[in-house]
């Protein structure tokens, strides 16, 4: 029962009531029909109900009006009263239902309305839903639900009230909104118009229509609020210009790449302001055209291609590289309305470009030459600009640090050579005066071999990521100084190795002519293998010639074996063979296949007599009277088998007659496609009339036929009985 | 038959084939001190435990000590694990360089490779 239908009840009781102090005051009168307009108050005023309850008090009364009536009871007029007083009655019920008509209707059009208006902006779907059912209970039922969802699936999202005992005393209206399923709305107990399914039909259009704004207002708060996270956690930087160039909005990525302490700072700021912070060139380093950028061309109405520029800070010095592709957003005109810049620092990728670059250019100087001066002053030069603006290389020369190689004026600041001696002892690289200066130690493995120094470019500053860049330059400069040294220590000690290898001079020997030549294939540093010597024995002198096979220090070790073996069982044992036999002995127990040729040949003091032995080794040629042959008989050679036969050949030299001794070098030496070969070397020494003739015309034909560059040591020794 | 496998390295390759009991190993172009490890490592890679080994020269058109210590080193790792090694004699100025270092009597020597089973 409603407040109203509550006044309604006591203004319709206090009526009947007037009329029967009335009636019981004047003793005359006979208003019993009367009683009933109470009835008609109330059901205008308060429905149905409430007339019913006041007609049924003031019949009771007009029934019993006979009490303050007396005489009345059973007269005609009584009985005509008492119908007039029904009659009212059913005038006060229909005035009442037409009330309750009027009510209904009026409640409906404004929970119409409220429902119409219930979805505020911004309000979420909770509390949409909550608001719809505080509507609809009490002023329209009992209870009432909202279900969501589509049918089968859906989820409570809201009631208020009693539920229903049974379930399916409830209505169910389901909700549509743009052609779907969106939910249903539950109602039990409701006033008596609740059951008109025109009106539950319009209602629940109306409530899936304010749910279905609500979810949309949702959806569009959630992708705003998700594009705003999205944007907030990019690493890119994002800032969107309006048509004059205005900033209205930017990322925190945005600010912190411009410069300004927020987004808000940002967006606060005159755009020349932002420009100002910064010294803007392109990528090459020329003058940047403001015309170009990205965000101008685009709000112009024009393509823009991804642009990447050079900024400079102007207040920390700090150089950076940024790139700028910019995406029109027209208008609902058409027209460009903003332009979406999306910034992306890429100073890591260019400047891991640069140190790639510098790096690998300067290892191809480093490994062009080993004079580390020269590749060195490249190295500097490649530094600048890429690295630095001035470069010098500093390396200690009797405790002083010495600059040796530098750009046009080095960039040596009076307190670099001070910092040098200091970084040299650490091994500290030092980063100097804000950052203009750098002094970085040049460090192997195992020591700081030197300094290098950097100033930086006009205007920039050096970063810790530049530090570590001079850093690995300065290893890779250590290492090619380290193995330049090394490489000219091992020239000198290889150099040494083979001069104590070969005979000094050749010993005079009366009544004999030696002349010799030897060429080393490569470098100095590559010691071959061939060697040759002539020393006194107790029986005159012995001529030995060899060749180890292989090349490098291995081969040197062996060369050095060979030799003084040789030398020293020949001088002592005297005998050839007895001389290869210990060789051969000395080379087994290496165990190592360590193998080598040799030929000896013993010349007597007191007789024309010569010995010669060959162990593997190409046979010795004989000139005589400008004829050419070979001489002695094939041995196995050296170190190849445990138990050797060699088998000296005796041969009665003349005066006049010229004893070849050579290395394979001499017969594998390449020309074009051929060998030079034992054909060759014969028609060579055909008419060879002295020893040093000889060797002259061997030394002729192999230029001739090979050039000067062997594969191979050459060794040859002549000797000629005079 | 077995496979074929060929390295190379500027004019000089190596064929080998498992033929048999024996790996015929097939050098072809100039033996020297830059070219040996070529062949060393194509037996190294295909040599089966126990297989003979047949090294045919007749494709090599110069050799120096280089070769000859090889076929030493081969020979006495042959006698060491209990195989055999036999070559195939090559072209004169091959068999010249076996011939002056006085290998050649010491060798074993066949004409052409031994027919496949």
């Amino acid at each position: 029962v409603t407040a109203e239908q509550r006044r309604a009840l006591v203004y319709g009781l206090i009526v009947t009531a007037s009329f029967v102090t009335i009636d019981i005051a004047l003793s005359s009168s006979r208003i019993a029909a009367s009683y009933m307009l109470g009835a008609i108050v109330a059901g205008v005023l308060g429905g149905f109900r409430t007339a019913a309850i006041v007609a049924v008090v003031a019949l009771v009364l007009a029934v019993i009006s006979p009490i303050w009536n007396p005489g009345d009871l059973g007269t005609q007029a009584y009985v005509a009263r008492l119908f007039v007083s029904a009659a009212a009655a059913l005038l006060a019920l229909g005035s009442g239902r037409l009330s309750d008509q009027v009510a209904d209707q009026l409640a409906s059009e404004q929970m119409l309305v409220a429902v119409a208006e219930l979805p505020a902006p911004g309000a979420t779907l909770e509390q949409t839903t909550a608001r719809l059912v505080d509507l609809l209970v009490p002023r329209y039922a009992r209870f009432a639900a909202l279900d969501g969802g589509p049918a089968g699936e859906q989820v409570r999202l809201a009631s208020r009230g009693t539920a229903p005992a049974d379930p399916s005393d409830a209505i169910v209206t389901p909700l549509r909104a743009r052609g779907r399923d969106i939910g249903a709305l539950l109602i039990s107990g409701g006033r008596s118009g609740a059951n008109d399914p025109e009106f539950l039909r319009v209602l629940s259009g109306r409530i899936a229509l304010a749910l279905d704004n609500a979810g949309l207002s949702q959806e569009l708060i959630t992708v705003e609020q998700q594009l705003q996270a999205i944007l907030e956690n990019l690493g890119e930087a994002v800032t969107v210009q309006d048509r004059s160039g205005r900033l209205v909005f930017a990322n925190s990525a945005a600010a912190g790449l411009l410069g300004a302490g927020s987004v808000e700072e940002l967006l606060a700021s005159d755009p020349r302001a932002i420009a100002d912070r910064f010294t803007s060139t392109t990528e090459d380093g020329s003058p940047l055209d403001p015309a170009r950028l990205p965000g101008r061309l685009v709000l112009a109405g024009r393509e823009a291609e991804p642009l990447v520029l050079r900024v400079l800070d102007k207040q920390t010095g700090e150089e950076r590289w940024r790139m700028t592709k910019s995406t029109p957003v027209p208008g609902p005109d058409g027209e460009v309305m903003l332009a979406v810049n999306v910034i992306e620092d890429i100073t890591d990728r260019k400047r891991a470009e640069v140190a790639q670059r510098l790096l690998s250019d300067a290892t191809a100087a480093l490994a062009s030459s080993p004079d580390y001066h020269a590749t060195l002053q490249r190295v500097a030069e490649l530094a600048v600009p890429a690295l630095a603006g001035e470069c010098a290389f500093y390396l200690p020369n009797s405790g002083l640090l010495e600059p040796i190689a530098a750009t046009h004026n080095g960039g040596v600041s009076a307190g670099a050579a001070v910092t040098g001696e200091e970084v040299l002892s650490t091994g500290e690289a030092l980063l100097l005066h804000d950052g203009s200066a750098i002094v970085a130690p040049m460090t192997t493995d195992e020591r700081t071999v030197g300094v290098l120094t950097l100033s930086s470019r006009p205007g920039t500053r050096f970063t810790e990521a530049d530090v570590d860049l001079a850093l690995e330059l300065g290893r890779r400069c250590a290492t090619a100084i380290e193995n330049a040294r090394l490489y000219s220590q091992l020239e000198e000690v290889a150099t040494t190795l083979q001069r104590s290898l070969l005979p000094p001079d050749l010993p005079k020997v009366p009544g004999w002519s030696f002349d010799s030549l030897y060429m080393p294939a490569g470098s100095e540093a590559d010691v071959g293998g061939d060697f040759y010597d002539v020393f006194p024995t107790a029986a005159g002198f012995m001529a030995v010639m060899g060749d180890v096979v292989g090349r490098g220090p291995a081969a040197a070790a062996l060369t050095a074996m060979g030799r003084y073996t040789l030398r020293t069982a020949g001088s002592l044992v005297g005998t050839p063979t007895m001389a290869l036999a210990r060789l051969n002995d000395n080379l087994r127990e290496r165990g190592d296949m360590a193998l080598c040729t040799a030929v000896v040949v013993l010349l007597r003091a007191d007789s024309p007599e010569a010995s010669i032995v060959c162990a593997g080794h190409p046979l010795p040629l004989l000139v005589r009277g400008g004829r050419v042959q070979p001489v002695g008989r094939i041995g196995p050679l050296l170190g190849a088998f445990e138990q050797g036969h060699w088998l000296p050949v005796s041969l009665e030299l003349v005066p006049g007659d010229v004893l070849v001794l050579y290395t394979d070098g001499v017969i594998d030496a390449r020309g074009g496609e051929l060998r030079f070969g034992e054909e060759r070397l014969q028609q060579t020494l055909t008419g060879a009339t002295s020893a040093s003739d000889a060797v002259d015309r061997i030394r002729a034909a192999l230029l001739e036929f090979a050039g000067a560059e062997q594969d191979d040591d050459v060794a040859v020794l002549a000797l000629q009985k005079l | 038959m077995g496979h074929g496998l060929v390295a190379a390295s500027g004019n000089f390759d190596v064929a080998s084939e498992h033929s048999g009991s024996s790996l015929i190993v097939s050098p072809r172009g100039e033996i020297d001190l830059a070219t040996v490890d070529l062949i060393r490592d194509v037996v190294e890679r295909e040599h089966q435990p126990g297989e003979d080994i047949v090294l045919d020269l007749r494709e090599v058109g110069f050799m120096d000590t280089s070769g000859l210590r090889y076929v030493l080193e081969l020979q006495a790792r042959a006698e060491r694990e209990g195989f055999a090694v036999q070559l195939v004699r090559g072209p004169s100025a091959v068999q010249r360089v076996f011939e002056v270092a006085g290998l050649e009597p010491r060798l074993p020597w066949l004409d052409e490779p031994p027919p496949a089973e």
